[in-house]
């Protein structure tokens, strides 16, 4: 609803990509083409590279859950190292960085498989770009809403079932371009060590995925997170319809969340810090609540479909709402005997709260060019406008959701600016209006408790009452699933329990409990490629497999053959158990066949795994270096996005 | 509304600086207090007498920043306020005491020598002028 892009598009787009990669087969270079053969290797480099990047965001997310002794996460915990150092020794193992440019001059053709895997690729980094615009907070940049979303341990559970699925996509393109279609040794090499990394990751996943199997809430709220950012603030027009305007209260709604938490943060010594704006913004907040009533009880009382499954929601929601709007009059009512010591000012948050009243007010009422001006009687816009089919209710209650959401977030952002103005000595009140037992030479003194104590109380009341409005909203929009889930996904994510990080940001940004919906929204959620299972379920091992491809079915064979399986295994890992400590250029996995082999020991460990097994000691202290160097490998998303457009065409 | 309507004449007959800025205090009071009063009883009204009354809050503390306001007691406001007056009835009247006080306080304002007092002045009759706009178009029911 609030138009812009968020990860799920991106990462719906990876695995879409990746399909593509999966049916298209390897479609190996040709024998003469080495320029071919190098550009397929670099692209499984480039991919490596971007999972790599995306476990070690998980990583740093669950190591935070870790702390807060969340035993549930253990696997997810354990998953998310295993692919962390699985991949980022992949990545070390090459001896270039991936190129930067991953449209370069020699673009691929488009179709091949080559293409198809740096197409992903891309969306995969556009992806993990997306969500640090979250994570890249500081000076001069806007809090975003989600941040504690995006390093929450749940989202990171989720971002790794994705990244182990892609994992298990790439891995048979990069295990087929090592046996026939790598260019040199050091390719094949280098091809190995991913295929490594790949299928540990695969597997890890997979394990964890069997232990905590991840919700698919958990997965739409990870596909619901936007870019960070505000979008442009724009004024209704006369010619705006039902739909233009539910997007425009989501756009303004979301400006006035950010302002106000941005306002609260300066209140002690804000030039902007007036009693005009808290008194603007009061009975803007006021006025809002009011069209949210009027809508809420227009639409309940509508007694055909699609409202009446919801009648009874609606009409608790709009008595929710008129306590809101009721508790708002008398913040209102309170600041007119008590003033700032700035005044002529009209703050930011007072603009966006008075575009939220004009924004609701015309989808509220008929009139064209309804303004809270006196005016001929405004009839109510007819609840069959409003709710001419579900989709138009979803929306319209989307927009009120947003609505709600805004006003409850300004009246925790108002009340800490009020109290820290009180605190801070900010207050005052009109000396000709205090009694004359107040004896104050200037024109203005200090507010007294008799005036402020009732002040502070109002707002008190107003979020309460401003956030049990926004909780009823919040479950008629989980309800009727209403069509952008963004907020109700965000609000959704706080209550999965999040991350220590997370757990603490919100409590200074979110205070009160946010109870809220479950996630289940319209945005691309990307359905996770399925990865290789856990390691009590292996798959068949090399002999077992040959019988397999021979069709053999006699049960007592194929037991033979698991048999056997199963004693080389315990053999190799008896063997790596006892190794002399690993020397630095010996690599097992010097193939791609036993690369899986050496994988599959890996993963059937399940836990640390003899030194010989891990990848080559050089590979690890690169990736070290690697590390403290490491140049974002990003592009922007405007531009990469640009560039993408033709392969995602294609 | 005789209370309103007795403001309106303070505010046509004050002649000094100290009445004008006297008048102009009470007016805004007693628009606070009226707007305050009614601004539930109609729901097509209730922006604008919520918006009004900002304003008028707005402007009786710009006029309780002026040097020269004399630091007289405040009135009692309990008495006279108009009950079981139609909202249109109400804006009319205090639309035309608003509306008389910014151009009142726009004209103090232009000849007052001292600068607090003539800033004071300006942000008063802005104030009011924008009450006079909210509620003159009233003609709801």
């Amino acid at each position: 609803m609030t138009g812009r892009p968020t990860f799920g598009e991106f990462a719906a787009a990876v695995t879409s990509h990746l399909r593509q990669l999966q049916l298209r087969g390897t479609g190996l270079p040709s024998s003469d083409n080495s320029q071919a053969k190098t550009d397929a290797v670099a692209g499984v480099h480039a991919a490596v590279h971007a999972l790599a990047r995306y476990a070690e965001d998980a990583c740093a997310a669950l190591s935070a859950a870790h702390v807060t002794s969340d035993h549930s996460l253990d696997p997810w915990i354990r998953a998310a190292g295993m692919a962390r150092q699985a991949l980022t020794a992949a990545d070390a193992d090459w001896p270039d960085e991936p190129a930067a440019n991953i449209t370069s001059a020699r673009l691929p053709s488009a179709g091949s498989s080559v293409s198809s895997l740096r197409a992903a690729t891309m969306y995969m980094t556009l992806g993990r770009d997306l969500l640090h615009t979250h994570r890249n907070s500081g000076p001069g940049r806007e809090a975003s809403d989600w941040t504690p979303v995006v390093v929450s341990a749940p989202v990171a559970c989720a971002l790794m079932q994705l990244v182990g699925g892609w994992a298990r996509q790439i891995a048979p393109h990069a295990g087929c371009l090592s046996a026939v279609g790598a260019a040199t040794a050091t390719d094949r090499r280098s091809l190995n060590a991913a295929c490594r990394g790949l299928w540990v990751t695969s597997w890890a996943v997979g394990n964890a995925q069997e232990r905590r199997p991840i919700r698919r809430d958990e997965l739409q709220t990870l596909a619901a997170i936007p870019v960070a950012g505000l979008p442009a603030g724009v004024l209704p027009t006369a010619s705006d319809l039902v739909p233009q305007l539910c997007e425009g209260i989501a756009t303004t709604a979301e400006r006035l969340r950010a302002t106000a938490r941005r306002a609260a943060v300066n209140a002690a010594s804000s030039p902007s810090l007036t009693t005009e704006s808290f008194r603007q913004t009061a009975g803007c907040c006021a006025i809002t609540a009011s069209n949210l009533r009027v809508i809420l009880q227009n639409l309940a009382a509508h007694h055909g479909r699609p409202c009446a499954p919801v009648s009874a929601a609606l009409a608790d929601a709009a008595e929710a709402a008129d306590r809101s709007r009721a508790a708002w009059l008398h913040v209102a009512g309170a600041w007119d005997s008590v003033s700032t010591d700035v005044r002529g000012i009209l703050n930011a948050v007072a603009g966006e709260a008075a575009s939220l009243a004009l924004w609701t007010g015309r989808l509220t009422y008929s009139s064209p060019e309804w303004t809270p001006a006196l005016g001929p009687r405004h009839a109510p816009r007819p609840s069959a406008e409003l709710a001419a089919d579900q989709d138009q209710l979803r929306q319209v209650l989307g927009a009120l959701h947003y609505a709600g959401h805004a006003v409850a977030v300004v009246a925790e952002a108002e009340q800490a600016q009020a109290r820290t103005a009180s605190i801070y000595g900010r207050l005052v009140t009109p000396t000709r209006s205090l009694p004359e037992s107040f004896d104050v030479p200037y024109r203005f003194a200090p507010a007294p408790g008799m005036r402020t104590a009732p002040l502070l109380s109002s707002y008190d009341q107003a979020l309460q009452a401003s956030e049990e409005a926004v909780e009823a909203l919040t479950q008629i929009a989980t309800e009727i699933r209403v069509p952008d889930r963004s907020l109700a996904a965000n609000r959704a994510a706080v209550r999965l329990g999040l991350g220590a990080a997370a757990e603490s940001v919100l409590a200074t940004n979110h205070a009160r409990s946010l109870a809220g919906a479950q996630a289940a929204g319209t945005h691309p959620v990307p359905e996770p490629a399925p990865v290789a299972r856990g390691p009590q379920q292996l798959p068949p091992g090399p002999v077992e497999r040959i019988l397999l491809d021979l069709d053999v079915t006699t049960q007592a064979d194929l037991e033979r053959a698991a048999a056997l399986d199963t004693a080389a295994d315990r053999l190799i890992l008896r063997a790596a158990a006892m190794a002399r400590p690993s020397q630095p250029n010996r690599d097992l996995a010097r193939s791609a066949g036993t690369a899986e082999l050496i994988t599959r020991l890996l993963v059937a460990s399940d836990g640390p795994a003899p030194d010989a097994l891990q990848p080559g000691a050089s590979a690890v202290v690169k990736s070290r270096q690697r590390e403290l160097t490491d140049q974002p490998y990003r592009t922007s998303i405007q531009s990469s996005a640009r560039q993408a457009e033709p392969e995602a065409g294609g | 509304m005789d209370r309103l309507r007795s403001a309106r004449e303070r505010i046509a007959t004050a002649t000094d600086l100290p009445g004008i800025l006297d008048a102009a205090y009470d007016a805004f009071e007693d628009m606070l207090a009226v707007l305050r009063l009614h601004q539930e009883d109609d729901e097509s009204a209730f922006p604008a007498y919520v918006v009004a009354a900002a304003a008028a809050a707005n402007g009786r503390d710009w006029i309780a920043g002026a040097d020269t306001l004399p630091s007289a007691k405040s009135r009692d406001h309990a008495d006279d306020l108009p009950e079981g007056t139609s909202v249109t009835d109400i804006a009319q009247v205090v639309a035309a005491l608003s509306s008389e006080l910014s151009a009142q306080l726009a004209a103090t304002a232009a000849r007052v020598a001292d600068p607090g007092d003539r800033v004071c002045c300006q942000g008063a009759a802005t104030e009011a002028a924008a009450i006079a706009v909210l509620l003159s178009g009233a003609n709801p029911p």
